[in-house]
This record gives structure tokens, C-alpha cells and sequence, in this order.
């Protein structure tokens, strides 16, 4: 290893010495002027907080606004696999946010818009990974870059270095707008319309820091896309999206967007409603505003499981909210911004970055060369130019690594490069004749892997691994998944290469489980006295027309068992599957029912004796529990545990009614009913906190702590609400025979009821929330 | 004395670094089992096996060349580090560093000696871990006292001698910069003088120079 070339924009020393003992002295004005405010400022919070001069909750919710999130264990508290242990940190007193320890390592997330990345931005990435984390850099599913085991007091310094290079992590987190997201291909792809980047950039300028823009309830995530049946935007599932279309208007071809609100995944997944056929390019900018003040306006603020956009498009209707918007956009004050990145958009061209070369660098042919070739480049719609495919494992790189791929794509792409929301990198621009060259350059640096985009490309959200919400260990799962079905190689059926694998450590769907071929989420299932890690299945998730339909929660099955219901997946597909029939359609035709008695068998648990191994995530010695878990502080405010409670009773109605839609009315019915109860034993619990799971006594506990002091009372509808689960409880234990209808009824008075029981948790918040 | 504090302080490059990693080699690398590593790193948890406020244990071993187990304690990292395709254990200084200059690398090698014995000792029996004794890696990760620099590399070269001398006696050493020009100020050190030295031996010496 040599010792090359000196970059001049990293913030390594100059070498003359005296250098300034500060950060901030040493980068002087090479930081702009309002960004060194801003950290600054911040810089100053955590100083008074440090002085016991703000509140826990005002303070996290600063820091999450700047991308500075909390992380597991970050109570101090820590199963270790035989007790839970306090973690003693230097600071034992001092907190940053409520019951989150001032010492304890967190997390930074990087904004960095449509996931373009230029080499000098890696470098400094690079840098600060390994001085401020644990060295590596990790891509998220929305094109994002996190860092993990930060220090808070490290982090105005990180951000100063990350300021110098353009990056910012203001907004990456918090009740704001999150970054916005755009397919990795925007510029250079084949099927595009056109060119979406400049549009997402001007979204992503406009909203950062706009007044109208402060005052959510919750997250709004921004999605745009070049075309509408490819993947890559996943616009469908976004709050806020636009797929690029052209319409003739007098004779004049004009821009605009298919526009997409209310998308949404988590513990209710919705699809987007359709906003407007063709939003002109001009109005783009005014509209989001105006859905911001009508969202921040509307929007609910108090119960954060109904906060994002897409309860109150639901709540409203798609007529409803479309009139409200176009209301309020008719009143704004007309703004410059909106239309000025018009003239450069248009003056921006569509050409090569570089000159190709006559001349052709001859491949020199290998194995590795062949199949890298044959999974990750990709034609280009300029002529003469590739899009490389760089496959991260499980969304990771190390801090090395990219200082290389810094040199890599100053050498071979002109510069930038994109994240994807596969959690790999997309080179862009490469000259045909430079493949060769690449790919040497690549496996030098240990990322000529050939994986991008297949089977074992798996994405995994963080899971138990860093996240306070983890439930199994997407991340432990998925390098076990990998590792298995590489091994299998080449004996993998041809048609099932090219699925798609995602997983989820909890119901948030952080890894985007449900528009996967094949999606896991993490769940937990009491089975022989223990706690033992399940993931659900999931099947036939649209990944195509921008995350066009969500899969189909089939079976929990425990996380030790899901390597061998992978295998019996995939060759269910490949041994019945009609013709050139996709996975989807082939889920679709066989059905639910088929595919869980494919699994059923695998459901089982060995008693704890026999296989201790079922008692433990992958990739974790440790027994196997809940405790680790602590309040989610993605978006500022706490969810509280009667959340977490009345979402899962949400998801039950949900398997209801998939139930349902198969013809099993019994089981739709009874689903309902065991929903109601997680329902009324999350509310009864907050009064009684020993209270079990046995039913009968769940009713009781409802009736005498909320039913009957007439606490869980509609001011409008009295006691109804309250009255369904009664009635339900009894008719249960009389035997009910269900009908069709009688079973749709028994979804919908379950869905009421919840909904009461949300209202009951809005009323009350205020005195029950954490 | 402090470097910060010394006459020629104008003329210096570096200050003492909060941060700073030393690595040794795994001898066997074919034989070195990754998987094991996460429940050693687990049980030392449990046992608190080395000193500091130990938080999780991280697993990256997909990642090839990269940090490979990583054990997490709140003033330190440590890892089975797989950086330039040799897997070894390195010991990252991360924060709490009190003393000058040298003392914080003595702390640093001694800290990592002491874990390399730790986990010599606890794979004795079976497939044991050993670790090559004649070499170690110095990577400054902390650019605002340790820039990576020539002038940084000569001025830091005669501190680690010093803290080096403790261990090895009189045997020279010598020091290679490796790595990327753009990352931190990365060192490999030789022992080119005779002699063998086993790890225990290094500890103790490390330990009573550290004092
Ligand atoms: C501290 C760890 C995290 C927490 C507490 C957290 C929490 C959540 C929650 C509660 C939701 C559901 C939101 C809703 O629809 O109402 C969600 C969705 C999501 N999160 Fe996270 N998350 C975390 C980390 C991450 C990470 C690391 C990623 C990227 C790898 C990520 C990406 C997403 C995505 C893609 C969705 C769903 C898509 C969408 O609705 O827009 N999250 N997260
Ligand atoms: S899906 Fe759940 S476990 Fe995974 S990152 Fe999101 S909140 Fe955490």
C-alpha cells in the first residue's frame, strides 16, 4: 500500500504546523456562514442542556431535527443473556432526552438528497465514520447514510466537517421533511420520461427549513420517480410523491407530475391516493407547500400512531384533502423559488460527462469479470455508457473502503455516485471501455461482488442489532440468509435469482418487508414459557410500478426455522409455478392457505431443552428477550406503550381481513375479536398493571376501569363502542357460527372500537403518555 | 511532561489524540473463527472481562475487509479488525484519554496486550487464538491532534519509540506509514532486532511503563 496523492477539500491537517486545537477554528470560513450558526447554535444546546436549563423532550427533540437519534440500550439498562445490567457511564446523571443517557453511543443520520454522493463527500464520510462511529458507513433504505456509536458531544464537530463538503443532517430525522428520495437512475435511465433530480433537488431546497414546513405531527417523506413501472422511486409508498409525465398542451410538450399523497408503510400500510393526473412542474413547489400547512394545520398532533399524512388522507378522503389544498395553494403568497430552478432545469442537458474514446480497452476475460458483468452493469440510455452496480452487504461499508471508491469514481464517473434504496451504490457515466479497469479497481477494494440486486442482495433494516424498537434480528437473519443461499449458488433455480428478500426487525417496516417477493418482519410468540424470535412471513410484495401492491402476511414462523421455509418457498415457486408466471401472481393463484400449510410444520418450537438455539436471534448467543426494548424516538415525541398496543391490535384487523377475502369466516371473526381484546387489555393495563391475557378477565378489567366510570364514553355515541366488545365476549363463549356478513360485521365493529379506543387515548393522553 | 505544555509547543504538529487504535496480528489466519468471537465478546460482557463500561457486541463480518467483531465499551472499541485483508485485534482509544502524548499510546498498547492475553487465554483450549508478537499497527484517528502528515509521522515516530522500548528493550523498531494518503496517519511497526518476546511478557512491560 503506497501512500497517495493529498486531497485538498478532506479536513486532514495541512501538515504546517501551528494548526488550531479546534474544529471549528481549523475549517474557519471553508463552512458557510449560516450552517456554522446553526451548529453553533446547536453546539450551544447541548450545553445548556448539559446546565440542566432545558427539558429532556425539548431537547430531543432538537437533536433529532439535526439526525442525532438515540440507540438501543441508550437507558443503560442491557440483558447481557443471563441478567439485565445498568450500564455506568462517566455522566450517570445527565440525560438528552427522556430516560436516554447523555453517554450512551446513538446515531447520526446523513440527509443527503436522491442519495447522490460526490468523491469528496465520501472522503470526508470516511473520515468522520472512523474518528466519531465504529468505522463503517451504512445506507439506508431512503438513501440516506447513518453513523453509528456516536457521542452527542461529538456531533457539532462531525457536522462541521460533514458542512465543509455540503452535507447536512438537518431534518434527517425529527417531525419534518425527511430527505427526499428519488430513483437511482434519474438522468440516465432508459424508460425515464425525464430527468427528475432537479426537481427532487428543489423539493428538497425549498422544504428544508420552511416555516409552513415545522409543525407536523409526524415525518413526511418525499418520493419522486422517472417513470411509472419500475421500482426504483417507490412512490406508492411514499407521503408525498411524483412520478415524471409529459402532456401536449397547445401544441407544446409541458412537464409535470402523476402526484402521488398519503403513501405510507409502519404498522398500517397504505397505499398513496392519486392527487392529480398531471401536476405542472410550476405548481410542484406550491403544492407541497400547501400540503405542508394543511398536514401541519390537520394534521394529528397528540397520538403519534395517527400522525402521518396518511391517516389524515384517509380521515379526509383524497376529495376531501385535494380540495383543501388547492383552497389554501389559491391563497399563498406567490414565491420566486417556485419557478426560478425552472431555467436551469431546462438548461440542463441530458449529455455524456465524458468523451468516449475511440479506441476500446479489450476485456480481459474472467470468471468473476463475467458474472459481475452479467448482474451488475447495466445499459445506460446514452449511448457508450454503463450503470455499475456496487453491492454493499446489508447496506455496509467500511470507512477504507469508500475513501477508495472516492478515487474509483473520480477516475471512472466523473464524480457522483447514488445510494439506492437497495442499499447499494450506482455508478453512473461509466465509459464502456472502462468496465474492465472498474472492475479491477473494485475487487482491489474488495467490492467486485457480483450481488447487487439478486436473491442474496437482502436488505435489513437495523433491527435489534441498534434499533430500541427491534424485535428479531433482521439484520442477524439476514446475514444468515445470505451466507445459506450462497452456498446453495448455483443449484438455485435460474427463475428465482432475480427475487427480491427484505426484512424488517418490527412491525415499522423500516426495511421495506412488504413490497419484497419475499418479506420477513420480527415478531415475538410466547411458546413453551419463553419468549421465543419469530419473523411473520410475507409473500408477494409488488416491488415493480413503484411499490405498486403490498404482499400478504401468510404465517409467524420461529426466526431459526426461516432459512429452511426460505428454501421451501423458492422451490415451491419454481416446482408449480405456470409458465413464465411471476412470484407474485403465483402467490396470488395458489393462495394464503396453501402457502401456510407449506409452513405449518415449521411454526413448531422445540422445548427449550432440546434446541436452545430456537431461544436466541440469529447471530446473538444471548436468551432471547423483550427487555432490551425501549420507547422508539424516531420523530421526537415518545411512543408510548398504549401505542405500541393499539397498533397491534390494528394489524390483527388487518390479518382479519385477509382472512376474510380467503372465504375463512370463522377465523376473519375470531381474529377480530382477539384484536378488540389487545385493544381493551392495552387501555386496561394502564389501570391494572399485573392484568394477563386470559379474556375473560381482560373484559372484566375494561369493564370496571374504563366501560363503567364511563371513561371510554363517545361524547356522541355513549357507550356503544364499549358495548361491541361485550357483546362479542359473550356471543363467543355461546358459540358463534360466522357468515359472511356476520363476519365483515364483526371486522368493523372491531374497527370501531379501536378507533374509540384511540379517541379514549387522544382524550387522555396528556395524563397517560410516558 | 505534557507536549502541549513543552517550549517548542509552537513548532509542534501534534497534541495528544483522544483517539487512537493499535493492532496485532492473529498468527493462524486461516484458522481464526469469527463466529466464536461474538460469544467471547458476549461473555465478556457478562464477566466484565476488561476494564471501562463494555455496552454490545456488533457484528460485522460481512463485511470483507472490515471491522469483523466489534465489542463496544463507552472509552473504547475493540475488533477483530480485517483491514488490508489481515485479521488481528485492534484496540481503538475512543474517548476519556487523560495524559500526554505518550502516555495515552502506553495506555493504548497496554490495553490492547491486555485484551490479546484475555483472549489468548480464553480460547486455550480448543482452535487457539495466538497472536504474533514482533508487529503492531498504529492508526491515529483523531486528525485535529495527529494529522496525517510527514511532519506528523517524524514527530510521532520517537514518541512511540519510547512507549515501544518498554516492551521490547533495546531491540529496534521500525515504522512503515501505510494506507491511504486521505486516512488517518496509519503505522506499521517492526521489531528488526533479535528476540522473542511472548505476550505476557509484552503485557507486563506495557503495563509497568504505562506505570
Ligand atoms: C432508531 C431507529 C428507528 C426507529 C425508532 C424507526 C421508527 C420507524 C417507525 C415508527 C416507522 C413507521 C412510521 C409510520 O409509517 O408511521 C418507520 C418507518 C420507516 N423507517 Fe424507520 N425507524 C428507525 C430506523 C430506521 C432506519 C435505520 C431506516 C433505514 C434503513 C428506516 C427507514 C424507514 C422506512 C423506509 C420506513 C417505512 C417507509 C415509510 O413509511 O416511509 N428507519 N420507522
Ligand atoms: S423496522 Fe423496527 S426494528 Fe427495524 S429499524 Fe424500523 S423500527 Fe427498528
Amino acid at each position: 500500500m503506497g501512500v497517495e496523492q493529498q486531497n485538498p477539500m478532506t479536513t486532514n491537517g495541512s501538515g504546517q504546523a501551528p494548526e488550531p486545537r479546534a474544529w471549528k477554528a481549523r475549517l474557519g470560513s471553508r463552512l458557510g456562514e449560516k450552517l456554522s450558526r446553526e451548529i453553533d447554535s446547536f453546539e450551544g444546546q447541548i450545553e445548556q442542556k448539559r446546565a440542566g436549563k432545558l427539558t429532556d423532550e425539548v431537547f430531543a427533540e432538537m437533536r433529532l431535527r439535526r439526525g442525532v437519534y438515540g440507540q438501543r440500550y441508550d437507558n443503560g439498562q442491557r440483558h447481557d443473556g443471563v441478567s439485565s445490567r445498568e450500564l455506568v457511564f462517566p455522566n450517570a446523571e445527565l440525560t438528552k432526552g427522556p430516560g436516554t443517557l447523555w453517554d450512551a453511543p446513538g446515531m447520526v443520520r446523513i440527509k443527503n438528497p436522491f442519495g447522490a454522493l460526490t468523491a469528496d463527500q465520501m472522503d470526508v464520510l470516511a473520515e468522520v465514520s472512523e474518528e466519531y462511529a465504529d468505522g463503517i458507513l451504512h445506507v439506508t433504505t431512503r438513501q440516506d447514510i447513518q453513523l453509528h456509536f456516536v457521542h452527542l458531544e461529538e456531533t457539532p464537530d462531525l457536522m462541521r466537517r460533514l458542512g465543509v463538503v455540503g452535507i447536512t443532517t438537518h431534518e434527517a430525522c425529527g417531525n419534518a421533511v425527511r430527505n427526499v428520495t428519488a430513483c437511482h437512475l434519474s438522468g440516465v435511465c432508459t424508460t425515464q420520461t425525464f430527468d427528475v433530480t432537479p426537481y427532487a433537488a428543489a423539493v428538497s431546497d425549498f422544504l428544508l427549513g420552511h416555516p409552513d414546513a415545522q409543525e407536523f405531527g409526524r415525518k413526511v417523506k418525499p418520493a419522486f420517480s422517472g417513470c411509472a413501472d419500475r421500482p426504483c422511486g417507490l412512490v406508492k409508498m411514499h407521503d408525498i410523491g411524483g412520478i415524471a409525465r409529459v402532456r401536449e398542451v397547445d401544441g407544446v410538450e409541458r412537464r409535470g407530475f402523476e402526484f402521488y399523497v398519503g403513501g405510507g408503510l409502519g404498522a398500517v400500510p397504505h397505499q398513496a391516493e392519486l392527487f392529480d393526473e398531471f401536476l405542472p412542474e410550476e405548481e410542484l413547489l406550491p403544492i407541497c407547500q400547501s400540503i405542508s400547512r394543511v398536514f401541519a394545520r390537520l394534521g394529528e398532533k397528540d397520538v403519534r400512531s395517527r400522525a402521518r399524512l396518511k391517516f389524515l388522507v384517509a380521515k379526509l378522503g383524497i376529495e376531501e384533502f385535494r380540495r383543501l389544498v388547492l383552497e389554501d395553494r389559491a391563497g399563498l403568497t406567490e414565491d420566486s423559488r417556485w419557478t426560478a430552478f425552472l431555467d436551469d432545469v431546462h438548461k440542463g442537458h441530458d449529455g455524456p460527462l465524458w468523451q468516449i474514446e475511440k479506441k476500446r480497452d479489450k476485456l480481459t476475460p474472467s470468471p468473476q469479470l463475467e458474472a459481475w458483468l452479467g448482474t451488475s452493469v447495466t445499459q445506460q440510455r446514452q449511448p457508450g455508457y454503463k450503470v455499475v452496480m456496487i453491492y454493499l452487504p446489508l447496506g455496509d461499508i467500511t470507512a477504507d473502503q469508500i475513501r477508495g471508491l472516492a478515487d474509483v469514481a473520480r477516475r471512472f464517473t466523473g464524480d457522483a455516485v447514488r445510494m439506492t434504496v437497495e442499499q447499494n451504490l450506482a455508478f453512473r457515466w461509466v465509459r464502456e471501455s472502462d468496465l474492465s479497469a472498474l472492475h479491477e479497481a473494485l475487487e482491489e477494494l474488495a467490492l467486485a461482488d457480483p450481488r447487487a440486486e439478486t436473491l442474496t442482495d437482502i436488505t435489513a433494516c437495523p433491527g435489534t442489532d441498534t434499533c430500541k424498537l427491534g424485535i428479531s434480528s433482521s439484520r442477524g437473519l439476514a446475514r444468515t440468509l445470505m451466507d445459506h443461499l450462497e452456498t446453495r449458488g448455483e443449484e438455485l433455480d435460474e427463475v428465482v435469482r432475480g427475487l427480491r428478500i427484505k426484512i424488517s426487525g418490527c412491525f415499522n417496516s423500516c426495511g421495506q418487508h412488504h413490497m419484497a417477493d419475499i418479506g420477513f418482519w420480527g415478531v415475538s410468540r410466547k411458546r413453551n414459557g419463553y419468549n421465543v424470535p419469530h419473523f411473520q412471513v410475507v409473500l408477494g410484495g409488488q416491488w415493480a410500478e413503484n411499490a405498486g401492491s403490498y404482499g400478504l402476511a401468510i404465517v409467524a414462523v420461529p426466526g431459526r426455522n426461516i432459512p429452511a421455509a426460505t428454501d421451501r418457498i423458492i422451490q415451491y415457486y419454481v416446482d408449480e409455478r405456470e409458465g413464465d408466471e411471476g412470484f407474485k401472481a403465483f402467490v396470488t393463484r395458489v393462495g394464503k392457505a396453501s402457502l401456510r400449510t407449506l409452513l405449518q410444520d415449521l411454526t413448531e418450537v422445540p422445548a427449550y431443552e432440546q434446541d436452545r438455539s430456537f431461544y436466541s436471534n440469529w447471530g446473538d448467543p444471548r436468551e432471547f428477550t423483550l427487555g432490551d426494548m425501549g420507547v422508539g424516538e424516531c420523530a421526537g415525541q415518545i411512543v408510548s406503550p398504549v401505542e405500541f398496543g393499539l397498533q397491534a391490535s390494528e394489524r390483527e384487523i388487518f390479518s382479519a381481513q385477509d382472512r376474510l377475502d380467503q372465504g375463512d369466516f370463522n377465523g376473519a371473526a375470531d381474529i377480530a375479536y382477539g384484536a378488540m381484546l389487545i385493544a381493551a387489555r392495552t387501555l386496561a393495563r394502564e389501570k391494572e398493571i399485573g392484568l394477563g391475557e386470559d379474556p375473560e378477565a381482560v373484559v372484566a378489567a375494561f369493564k370496571t376501569h374504563l366501560f363503567d366510570p364511563g371513561l371510554f364514553h363517545d361524547p356522541f355515541a355513549g357507550g356503544k363502542f364499549g358495548n361491541y366488545l361485550f357483546r362479542v365476549h359473550r356471543e363467543r363463549k355461546n358459540g358463534f357460527e360466522a357468515t359472511p356478513s356476520r363476519a365483515r360485521q364483526r371486522i368493523e365493529e372491531a374497527q370501531l372500537f379501536i378507533e374509540a379506543a384511540h379517541s379514549y387515548h387522544v382524550r387522555t393522553a396528556e395524563t397517560v403518555s410516558v | 511532561m505534557s507536549t502541549q505544555v513543552a517550549p517548542d509547543v509552537r513548532s509542534r504538529v501534534l497534541s495528544a489524540p483522544q483517539r487512537v487504535g493499535v493492532k496485532l496480528f492473529v498468527e493462524d489466519q486461516e484458522a481464526f473463527d469469527r463466529a466464536r468471537m461474538i460469544e467471547v465478546f458476549h461473555r465478556w460482557i457478562q464477566e466484565d472481562r476488561l476494564p471501562g463500561t463494555l455496552v454490545d457486541v456488533h457484528d460485522y463480518t460481512h463485511v470483507q475487509e472490515g471491522p469483523g467483531v466489534l465489542l463496544i465499551a463507552h472509552e473504547w472499541h475493540l475488533r477483530t479488525d480485517e483491514a488490508g485483508g489481515r485479521i488481528g485485534l485492534e484496540y481503538e482509544m475512543k474517548r476519556e484519554a487523560s495524559g500526554t502524548l505518550s502516555e495515552r499510546l502506553g495506555e493504548a498498547v497496554a490495553s490492547l496486550l491486555e485484551a490479546a492475553a484475555a483472549l489468548e487465554q480464553d480460547t486455550a483450549g480448543d482452535n487457539p487464538v495466538r497472536f504474533v508478537t514482533r508487529e503492531m499497527v498504529f492508526r491515529f484517528t483523531d486528525r485535529l491532534a495527529v494529522p496525517a502528515t510527514d511532519a506528523a509521522f517524524e514527530e510521532v515516530t520517537p514518541e512511540l519509540e519510547k512507549v515501544l522500548a518498554g516492551l521490547y528493550g533495546d531491540a529496534p523498531v521500525e515504522f512503515e506509514r501505510v494506507g491511504h494518503a486521505r486516512g488517518p496517519l496509519t503505522l506499521h511497526m517492526r521489531v528488526v532486532g533479535e528476540g522473542e518476546w511472548t505476550l505476557e511478557e509484552l503485557v507486563s512491560g506495557a503495563r509497568s511503563a504505562a506505570g
